[in-house]
């Protein structure tokens, strides 16, 4: 809450800006209609909006008539032709009739409640037609002096305290039908001030004002942040650090279980900062991570701490190094394309913070409490992310980006294969070639050149004769892992010979290379050649221009040379397992 | 008391200290208007600390009324 101190360095900054510009320079003009007086917010407004990079022509209407200058062609309003308009209700104003009732409501409060609220739809609906490029904010206040005292409102239907709740609920549903219609909630905002604190009821007497100095000052405040969330300024990115940000201690030193994280004391506020963060990217933020560490210390606090509300593949983009932390931003920021202005650093170490803010003058770098138990709220009120509404898109993002960083970028974080292989969850699955995939075996015959050890560039029409010969067996091998479905990315071919076989052709899609596909697809084909009996199996290896990264192939997988590019294995006394430690799952089927 | 009175004022308007006459008034000063004036009496009961009884705040409509008013004010707080 604002100090009255503050409210007045407002206003005398807000007249200052009233004198400097005439109304040739505004670059915005606002119209503000209120069911009280309001006039006295006008330095408020200049003030707030000259933050927000905007200087304002306002315009007051008489008050007490929202409607009328909404509906009314002719108004002042609309000779105003203003960009903004806010609208400033009060329900103690729309709903006099009700407060002077000595019983219950009834039917006939019901009615005036819905009357009310179906004029402000009727007047807003008529503003944002006649005025195309116009945007109305409607607050709605109905945290006033009535019916406060009296408790035997509570429970009064329609009346009193119920009455002002009734309407609420109403004037929140309104935007639903509107897109260029925003909803300031007063009470929500100031719930935690009290009303008190925004309403002197000598002004009321006096000038027919329900909102105080203070009042006219948040209420600026609460229009300028909407009107920022409207433009869509909000950050997209928040890069947090590790230890004693996102859980208490350093892990590199206490260790797995001695780092503070839980359900209990502070170890239960780094968990709801966690939560926080997880709200975010809910709506759209990204996550990053950037912390001095060893890469295997953190990731283990991902993987395998139970009260950890973040994983791994929460996050975006990860720099978990001994570098400099404005560098690491850099580079995500590069990667994830966005500028550095969308950025957002979190860390509990001043020194980081003042070292990201001087390297990097575009990332916001909020000031961290330093007690944790303080963090959780300060987070949770940041206004960096304010979003009048959630697209589906807003919902998917984080999910889109991860999946990007996941496949590419966080195995440079990973400090193992496993890792990064058991982060994919990946699920391979081998199935003989049939009619739904023999076009894109073809394909890949023809355009694989990296992963392919024979490079036999076979047509749809060799393979649909292939598949038909019980000598081959044709295997076309999709990926799946949590972030999607990558299709069919390879094939291997058999060729049976009495107590031989061969492996004919064996490729793989650039795009899954490195997660052990081939090893899964090479001890399918060794069971199969098995289960048929086959004592000796040959691979083949013919050198191209392209494919060198496989000559070792066969090599390095306990086959022996056999001469012009043949390789042999035993497969009686070298059945070849499963690829050990492989966390992917495979279901293969003959 | 008067100096602390004129420098609000000008604060607050927006003027040089120099251009707040000594009778100042709404018929004097075009910034002084209606709402001007309760902004002046909210930032005047933020510099003396005071607050002014309604009864009293459409009365004090210039600087010599304000100053006797304060001035009573400040002496009994």
């Amino acid at each position: 809450m604002l100090t009255e101190r503050e409210v007045l360095s407002r206003q005398k900054a807000g007249v200052k800006l009233g004198q400097q510009t005439g109304q040739a320079a505004a670059t915005l003009r606002i119209g503000v209609l209120s069911s009280f007086g309001i006039e006295m917010m006008a330095p408020f407004l200049r003030e707030r909006f000259h933050h927000l990079g905007d200087s304002i022509s306002l315009y007051f209407g008489p008050f007490g008539q929202i409607t009328q200058e909404m509906l009314n062609p002719d108004s002042g309003l609309y000779r105003f032709q203003p960009d903004l308009v806010l609208a400033v209700v009060a329900a103690e104003d729309l709903l006099a009739p009700l407060l002077e009732l000595t019983v219950s409501g009834g039917p006939e409060a019901e009615a005036l409640l819905a009357a009310r609220v179906d004029e402000l739809r009727n007047g807003v609906n008529a503003l944002l037609n006649a005025r195309p490029g116009c945007t109305c904010y409607l607050a709605a206040l109905s945290q006033g002096q009535i019916p406060a005292p009296n408790i035997l409102d509570t429970v009064a239907p329609l009346r009193g305290q119920c009455a002002f709740q009734h309407f609420r609920e109403q004037v929140r549903k309104l935007p639903a039908g509107f897109s260029r219609l925003v909803l300031i909630d007063w009470d929500w905002h100031t719930a935690g001030d009290g009303a008190s604190q925004y309403h002197d009821d000598r002004l009321w007497y006096l000038a027919r004002m329900r909102l105080n100095a203070r009042g006219m000052a948040e209420l600026s405040r609460l229009l300028a942040r909407h009107v920022a969330a409207f433009r869509e300024s909000a950050k997209k990115v928040i890069v947090a650090d590790l230890d004693n940000t996102l859980w208490g201690g350093v892990v590199g030193e206490a260790g797995l279980a001695g780092i503070t994280l839980g359900q209990d004391g502070v170890g239960r506020a780094f968990k709801d900062f966690q939560r926080a963060l997880l709200a975010y990217r809910e709506t759209g933020v990204l996550l990053a991570l950037c912390s001095k560490n060893n890469p295997a210390d953190a990731w283990e606090v991902f993987d395998r701490h139970p009260e950890m509300a973040l994983k791994r593949n929460h996050f975006a983009a990860a720099r978990i190094n001994w570098t400099d932390k404005a560098q690491n931003i850099r580079e995500m920021a590069e990667e994830l394309n966005l500028g550095l202005d969308s950025f957002v650093f979190l860390d509990d170490n001043p020194v980081e913070r003042d070292w990201v803010r001087s390297a990097l003058p575009q990332v916001a770098v909020p000031e961290l409490p330093a007690d944790p138990a303080e963090r959780p709220r300060f987070l949770r009120e940041l206004e960096l992310f304010d979003k009048i509404r959630l697209t589906g898109e807003d919902r998917l993002r984080a999910e889109a980006y991860a999946a990007q960083a996941q496949r590419a970028g966080l195995r440079a974080g990973s400090n193992s294969l496993e890792d990064f292989l058991a982060s994919l969850e990946q699920v391979i699955t081998i199935d003989p070639v049939d009619d739904a995939t023999l076009g894109r075996a073809a394909q890949m015959c023809q355009r694989t050149n990296q992963f392919n050890l024979t490079t036999r560039r076979y047509t749809i029409a060799d393979l649909e004769r292939l598949r038909q010969n019980p000598q081959w067996e044709l295997h076309a091998v999709a990926v799946r892992d949590r972030y999607g479905d990558n299709g069919i990315v390879g094939l291997a071919m058999l060729h049976f010979e009495g107590r031989q076989a061969e492996i004919d052709t064996l490729l793989l899609s650039c795009r899954v290379l490195g997660r052990k596909v081939e090893d899964a697809l090479l001890s399918h084909l060794s069971q199969r050649a098995a289960a048929r009996g086959v004592a000796r199996l040959y691979g083949l290896y013919a050198p191209t221009a392209k494919n060198s990264q496989v000559a070792d192939f066969y090599p390095s997988r306990g086959f022996q040379p056999a001469g012009e590019g043949r390789f042999a294995v035993d497969l009686v006394a070298n059945f070849i397992p499963p690829a050990p430690g492989d966390p992917s799952e495979v279901s293969a089927h003959a | 008391m008067r100096e602390r009175i004129k420098n609000v004022m000008a604060e607050l308007w927006g003027l040089p200290v120099q251009q707040i006459p000594d009778n100042a008034s709404p018929d004097v000063l075009a910034q002084w208007d209606s709402i001007a004036h309760l902004q002046l009496l909210l930032a005047l009961e933020m510099e003396f600390e005071v607050q002014f009884p309604s009864e009293e705040m459409g009365k004090l409509l210039s600087l010599d009324t304000l100053e006797n008013h304060l001035a009573a004010r400040v002496a009994t707080a």
